[in-house]
């Protein structure tokens, strides 16, 4: 199974973006309801970081999903997320949550729980473009 | 996301319906600010309808959870589904975030302190 979507650099297109993966994800056999809903979760604060921290929610610019599922694991690829610090310096997702709470820190949260839910997370450049490869391996 | 708040003996009740994103958390959070201007630091948050919430929605709750704690108050959320429930042990909240079943025990719990 195969899905892609292009979409502009806006907050406002996330919650559209949801409900195109959960359509997609019900129809994913070996996926129960808990794990999809995390998956779609992991998806979501990747493209809401590259919007908002790659991209500045710049709605001239935009970003491209594409997922691949065979038997063994879905393989996810974001491309043109934009560089941004909390992938540069992602020492935040590995923060003991007290120390998020006495910081009164907002961000970084997202790519703890990215790092949690998915079994390989990657944030690479190729070409002048940046990209976010995340699988979930299914058995 | 629709927030409605409701204040009563001391509570501040904030409903959310919806989705929690990066988007509808700027609103809560300047829902909570004005709460904690207002000195309404004893808030429960009614997660009946809440469908969804991502890191930008917790974030808002940590941010505050320490100043909520110096004016002697504290969030107690309730109603929460199975999803949203599981977001906040993915990330060990639910250790930490006093989480109940229904509007009674809110009341009772937040009442106890």
């Amino acid at each position: 199974m195969k899905a892609n979507l292009t979409t502009i650099c806006n907050i406002d297109t996330q919650e559209e973006i949801r409900a195109f993966l959960n359509k997609f994800f019900r129809g994913v056999e070996d996926l129960n309801d808990q794990k999809r809903n995390q998956i779609v979760l992991a998806i979501d604060e990747a493209i809401a970081n590259a919007i908002i921290h790659g991209n500045d929610n710049d709605d001239q610019k935009s970003i491209q999903l594409d997922i691949d599922i065979n038997s063994k694991r879905i393989h996810i690829e974001l491309s043109d997320i934009g560089l941004f610090d909390e992938i540069m310096n992602n020492d935040k997702k590995d923060k003991h949550l007290k120390e998020v709470i006495k910081d009164k820190q907002k961000g970084g949260l997202g790519l703890k729980l990215i790092y949690s839910i998915m079994d390989v997370v990657c944030f690479y450049t190729q070409n002048n473009k940046s990209y976010c490869l995340m699988v979930k391996l299914l058995k | 996301m629709e927030i409605i708040q409701h204040y009563e003996d001391e509570i501040l009740t904030i409903q959310l319906t919806g989705e929690l994103d990066a988007k509808s958390s700027i609103d809560l959070d300047e829902t909570i600010k004005l709460a904690l201007l207002q000195e309404k630091t004893r808030i429960v948050i009614d997660c009946q309808r809440l469908n969804y919430i991502s890191s930008a929605g917790l974030g808002v709750f940590i941010s505050h959870l320490d100043d909520l704690k110096a004016y002697g108050g504290k969030f107690v959320f309730y109603g929460m589904n199975g999803s949203v429930y599981n977001v906040f042990e993915i990330l060990g909240l639910h250790t930490i975030m006093e989480i109940v079943r229904d509007r009674f025990e809110a009341q009772t719990l937040m009442n106890e302190s």
